[in-house]
This record gives structure tokens, C-alpha cells and sequence, in this order.
């Protein structure tokens, strides 16, 4: 893959996890979150061989896939508005995020000369965007579905970048298993909530 | 051949998963689980130091490592101690988990809980820890929520600086590899060691990273928080102890020592003037788990001087302290379900339950290091660790003890204070499931205390074993 192709799923990912960051259509999000997975498998191909980094993406999904089927089963998914207006506090975290985003390309070439000089750039793009945007949701919204999707945005950033460093077949089984619980997790905080335990 | 690693780490944790399938019979997970606890707990305590021992005439040998997955998992003799104390505390907890009409899963994990814990201090290379500590915060979730929960606010928070604290760690730990003795030179490597350092504050959990404690006991039921929270109090140290060991050039690094007593102590301080202001005796447990992780950093941070051993030795104290304040805690929440935990809440309380109010009162300032009672006797040793002259030292730790004091005379006054008749609010009582049972508790707990004061020599020595690997880097031992 050319340097320019590589950047495609890089770029595609951190926009699905601005929309994360911005919007607040359950549905649309985990939809969106799926693709991210899905792109970032993609830029995961570039360090990684087909039948590993498929791994990461199965899980990933099959992550997405239980939130997505405890919020049916509680009645608390609701359906995607595809042009719906935008409100104050959406245009505030978009700002805040693109600036997040044109920050971490500013510093790109420094913090790969200096730190992750083995990973690539898109990946490191792909990866800090990712982990940034991540927690900036983490820190602006304390709605449990967003705390969930948020932290498996985190992970995939930090596996992504983790991945470029180094490989090690038990740290992927437990990172495999933490996502996963994540997941599993995620019907016993939206009960909680919904006050149906 | 016998492992370690399988009898403390695999039996006990595929005990509690397979257990787990069973929680609905209570009573049967309950007797299984404190059964294998205590077993543990004696092997730990008399296993052979020297690995090899005979029985039925014939010689065993205990085998100490084991490799899952390409990694290394090691359990040396000096670690069995803490074995001990890891399953002396699900052992402790899950036997009275049946006063408190705790969630069913609680004696499954009373035991998957201490065998996360014993692994993580296992695990070769130290950067797993990271992970299996996540999976453990992930655990916390069914071990926690249940009907009455009032939010998920805190849980969520303790899931989110858990998991960033993972990153960190795991981030530090690659670009440490291989720098075990390399004098600091390298900017990379002062990077790892501060994102590494930063991982253990929010790990601990250390000041500011505190506030999800609070959340965590206000929103859930007292017993299962303090068991986590407890059993973090035990690990931390250990972990902190085998890292500072891992890398030479760390705790050569000027200043470290100095600095972390400096930092134990503010915690300390801050603790105390916290609690001084606070009202509600829930979110006071917080600044009683803040100011006990401000005494572990203080001692680390007196290493250099006067050695470990009293880190060594206010781990059971410490652990016997939280059990039985928990405890005081989970009888209020099974007697009276739903009410605040406000102090004014408690007006009256010393004519209504008398016992308790002791427990309660005996609790708070066996924490607090007061004479002839548990903490006693391992804090005097730390205050004495601090040079006479030292004033900033004594004056951080008298504030820390003064607010301490002070919240402690507000709890007596609230109790001693008659309910006023205006003012009261209706709350309901219901009868404890087994309320002589529950009062053999308090008063085992109660002689407990006072046996750790009266006699400390008894119980804290046999513990100073565990930080003997860690002797290397410590003048004064």
C-alpha cells in the first residue's frame, strides 16, 4: 500500500470517531463505530499479516454487535435521524475535536522521529487521533452508552499503536478478553440505568 | 512436583469461575469457597520456605514458575505471605458475605478476586499486571451492580482511569524494556518512567484520582466496594516494590524517595482535612483508603533510611481494620436499606445500637493509629521512622491526624446527640438476617482489634518476608 493509500482508512476512522465524538444517534454511533473497526483493521494491514489483524476486527465487532443487541433487547436503541440539525454542544465538541486532530498532525513528524520511530505515520495518525478523540469523549460526556463506546475506541487506538511496537500472543489474548468484557459488561450498566436489573 | 503458580494462582481461580456456574446455591458457594480459602490461607502460611518437604514418606518438591502463552509466571516461598493475606481477605469477606444479603456471585468472586491479585504480582514481564488488573476492574462491574445501585457514575469512572492507567503502563513498560541498569540519559526512558509513575497514581488510586472511591461506596453496597478496595491496598505496594526493583537506575534517581515521602504525606494531610469537612461517613472511607495509600508511599519513601519492614507489617492490621469498618458499614445498609449515610442521620445511634456505635467509633480510630489497637503498633514505628527535627514531616502528619480526629469527634457528637422530634426523618428498619451471628461478628471483630494492639508481636513479624527480595535497594534493613 502507497503512503497516500494508507492514509485513506486512517482518515476514514478518525472521522467516524469525530461523528462519535459529535453526534448522538445510538444506532448511527454503533454503526459508525463498526466502521472505524473496520478502517482501522485496514491501517492495521500495513504492519500486520491478514489472518492475525483479522483477530482485532472480529472481536472488535462481535463487541459492537452484543452493546448493539442488549440496548434492542432493553428497548433503548433509537433509530438514526440521518440530517438532523446540529446543536450547540455538537458544534462545540466538533470544534474541540478537529483542533485535537490538526494538533496531533502538527506534532505527527516530531513524535515519530522521536518516540514511535518504527510505526508508521498513518498508523501513528490513525492511532493518536483515535486515543485522543477517545478520551476527549470520555471526559465531555457520562452517558454510560457513550463511556462504553468511547473506551472501545481507546482500546483499538492504543492496540493500534501498541501493535507497530510489539507483538506478543498473550498480551492479545487478555486485550481480546478485556474488550470482550467490555462488551459483556454493557447490559448490566444500561439495566442499571434503565432500572431493570 | 508441586506448583505454586497452579495451587495459589490456577486452582483458586478456576475454582470461583467454575463456581460461579453454582452462586445460585448460596450456601453450598458459600462453604466451598471459604474452604478452599482458608486452605490457602494455611498453605500459604506453613508451605516449606525451602520448597521441598515429605508426606506419607515420600519427598515433593514445590516447583515455583510456570509458563502460560510464551510468559512466565513466578511465585517465590517469600511470596506465599502474601498469598496468604490476598486469600486471608476473601476469606474473611466471603464468610460474613451471607449476613449481608450480598449479590450471589460474591463467594465465586471472593475467590477469582485474591487469584487475579496473586497473578498480577506473578506475572513475568511486569507490564501484564497492567492487563489483568483491567480485567479484574472489569469483574467489579457484576460484582458490584445490583437493584438498589443508585448510579453507575462511579463504576464507570473506576473503569475509565483503569483502563488509561493500563495504557500508560503498558506504553511505559515497551519503552523500558531493556533499560533495566542504563543510567539515565536517555529522555525516552525518563518519558517511560513518568508515564509509568503516572499509571501508578491512578492506579493506587492516589490524590486527585480518588473521587471514583467515593462514588463507588455512596452508589453501591459497602461490602463488596471495601473487599476491592482493600484488596488494591494490599497489591499496589507489592506491585510499586517489584517495579522500583525491576530497574536499578529508577531508584537511583535522585530525589524519588524523598519525593514520595513528601507526596505520601501531602496525601495524608489532604486526607485529614477532607474528612475534617465531611458529613457523610460513606465518602469518609474514602479519605481513611487515601490516607492508608499515603502511609505505604511515606514508607517506601523512607525506605532508604529505615527499610520495609513496616511495610511488611501493616498489611494484615490494615486489611483486619477495613474488614471490620466494612463490616460496621454493612450492617447499617442491611438494617436500615436506603437511608443517607448523613452523619446527623446517626443522632440517637448510641441508645438505639449501642454495639454498633462502638464498632463503629473502635473502627475509625483503629485506622486512625490510635494506642492499643490494630494500626497502632506498625504506625507508631513509621511516625518514629521521621526525624526528630523534621517540621514540615510532623506537620503534614498532624494535620492528617487532627482532621482525622476531628471528623471522629463529630461522629461521637452525632451519635451522642438525641434525635430531635422535628426534624427526623422516617427511615426503615428491617431485622439482619441473622442477627446473632452478626453480633458474634462485631465482638470477634472488636477482640480482633484489640488483639492486634495488645499484642502485635504475634501476628505482624511472620509478614516481614514478603518484601525480603526487595532488600537490595534498601539501606536501612
Amino acid at each position: 500500500m502507497t503512503l497516500t493509500l494508507a492514509y485513506i482508512p486512517a482518515i476514514v476512522a478518525v472521522l467516524c470517531a469525530l461523528f462519535n465524538l459529535v453526534r448522538r444517534r445510538w444506532l448511527a454511533n454503533l454503526i459508525s463505530l463498526a466502521i472505524q473497526l473496520i478502517a482501522m483493521f485496514l491501517v492495521l494491514l500495513n504492519i500486520w499479516v491478514f489472518t492475525v489483524a483479522i483477530i482485532k476486527l472480529i472481536v472488535g465487532l462481535v463487541a459492537v454487535g452484543i452493546i448493539a443487541y442488549s440496548l434492542q433487547n432493553l428497548d433503548m436503541l433509537q433509530a438514526a435521524e440521518p440530517f438532523a440539525p446540529f446543536r450547540e454542544g455538537e458544534l462545540f465538541r466538533a470544534f474541540t475535536g478537529l483542533c485535537i486532530v490538526l494538533f496531533i498532525l502538527i506534532f505527527l513528524p516530531q513524535a515519530h522521529a522521536t518516540m514511535f520511530p518504527r510505526s508508521p505515520q498513518a498508523l501513528l495518525f490513525c492511532s493518536l487521533s483515535i486515543i485522543a478523540i477517545s478520551l476527549l469523549q470520555l471526559g465531555l460526556k457520562s452517558e454510560p452508552f457513550y463511556v462504553l463506546i468511547g473506551l472501545l475506541g481507546f482500546l483499538a487506538g492504543f492496540e493500534l499503536l501498541y501493535a507497530s511496537l510489539e507483538y506478543s500472543a498473550l498480551l492479545e489474548g487478555f486485550l481480546t478478553v478485556i474488550k470482550l468484557g467490555i462488551a459483556l459488561v454493557a447490559p448490566y450498566i444500561f439495566s442499571v440505568e434503565k432500572g431493570s436489573l | 512436583m508441586i506448583n505454586s503458580v497452579i495451587v495459589f494462582i490456577l486452582l483458586p481461580l478456576i475454582a470461583g469461575i467454575l463456581l460461579l456456574a453454582v452462586s445460585y446455591m448460596r450456601r453450598l458457594s458459600m462453604t466451598i469457597s471459604c474452604l478452599l480459602l482458608s486452605a490457602l490461607v494455611i498453605a500459604a502460611l506453613f508451605a516449606p520456605r525451602g520448597l521441598i518437604f515429605e508426606w506419607m514418606d515420600r519427598p515433593y518438591e514445590i516447583s515455583t514458575s510456570l509458563i502460560l502463552l510464551g510468559r512466565a509466571f513466578t511465585l517465590p516461598p517469600n511470596l506465599f505471605s502474601f498469598c496468604a493475606l490476598a486469600y486471608l481477605s476473601g476469606f474473611l469477606w466471603s464468610i460474613c458475605s451471607v449476613l449481608f444479603d450480598t449479590k450471589p456471585n460474591f463467594n465465586a468472586m471472593s475467590l477469582i478476586i485474591p487469584a487475579l491479585l496473586v497473578m498480577m504480582v506473578a506475572v513475568d514481564p511486569f507490564l501484564y499486571s497492567a492487563v489483568i488488573f483491567e480485567i479484574l476492574a472489569l469483574l467489579a462491574v457484576p460484582l458490584l451492580l445490583e437493584k438498589r445501585t443508585r448510579s453507575t457514575r462511579g463504576i464507570l469512572h473506576f473503569i475509565v482511569l483503569q483502563t488509561i492507567a493500563m495504557a500508560l503502563v503498558l506504553l511505559s513498560s515497551w519503552m523500558l524494556a531493556g533499560v533495566s541498569t542504563v543510567i539515565i540519559s536517555n529522555p525516552m526512558i525518563l518519558r517511560g518512567a513518568a508515564l509509568v509513575l503516572l499509571g501508578f497514581v491512578l492506579w493506587f488510586p492516589a490524590f486527585p484520582f480518588h473521587v471514583w472511591m467515593a462514588e463507588l461506596l455512596i452508589e453501591n453496597h459497602p461490602w463488596p466496594v471495601s473487599f476491592l478496595l482493600t484488596g488494591m491496598q494490599t497489591t499496589f505496594p507489592i506491585l510499586l516494590l517489584v517495579f522500583l526493583d525491576r530497574f536499578a537506575w529508577l531508584r537511583n534517581l535522585p530525589g524519588l524517595f524523598e519525593n514520595m515521602k513528601y507526596f505520601g504525606l501531602i496525601m495524608i494531610a489532604i486526607a485529614g482535612i477532607f474528612a475534617s469537612f465531611q458529613r457523610n461517613f460513606r465518602r469518609q472511607t474514602t479519605y481513611l483508603y487515601l490516607t492508608e495509600t499515603g502511609y505505604t508511599l511515606l514508607i517506601i519513601g523512607l525506605a532508604p533510611s529505615s527499610g520495609l519492614n513496616t511495610l511488611a507489617m501493616i498489611l494484615l492490621p490494615r486489611i483486619f481494620s477495613f474488614w471490620f469498618w466494612a463490616y460496621c458499614l454493612s450492617i447499617l445498609e442491611t438494617r436500615y436499606p436506603g437511608a443517607s449515610s448523613e452523619l446527623s442521620n446517626l443522632n440517637g445511634f448510641i441508645r438505639d445500637e449501642p454495639l454498633l456505635s462502638l464498632g463503629m467509633i473502635l473502627g475509625q480510630v483503629s485506622l486512625m493509629g490510635l494506642p492499643l489497637l490494630a494500626l497502632f503498633p506498625v504506625k507508631h514505628l513509621v511516625w518514629f521512622s521521621l526525624p526528630i527535627g523534621a517540621g514540615w514531616e510532623w506537620l503534614l502528619l498532624g494535620i492528617g491526624a487532627i482532621g482525622t480526629l476531628a471528623f471522629i469527634l463529630r461522629l461521637i457528637m452525632a451519635m451522642l446527640t438525641p434525635p430531635d422530634p422535628l426534624t427526623e426523618r422516617p427511615t426503615q428498619k428491617l431485622e439482619l438476617p441473622h442477627p446473632r451471628l452478626t453480633l458474634v461478628g462485631l465482638l470477634i471483630g472488636i477482640l480482633l482489634i484489640l488483639a492486634f494492639g495488645f499484642f502485635p508481636h504475634l501476628f505482624l513479624t511472620r509478614f516481614i518476608e514478603i518484601i525480603s527480595p526487595f532488600l537490595l535497594f534498601v539501606g536501612g534493613s
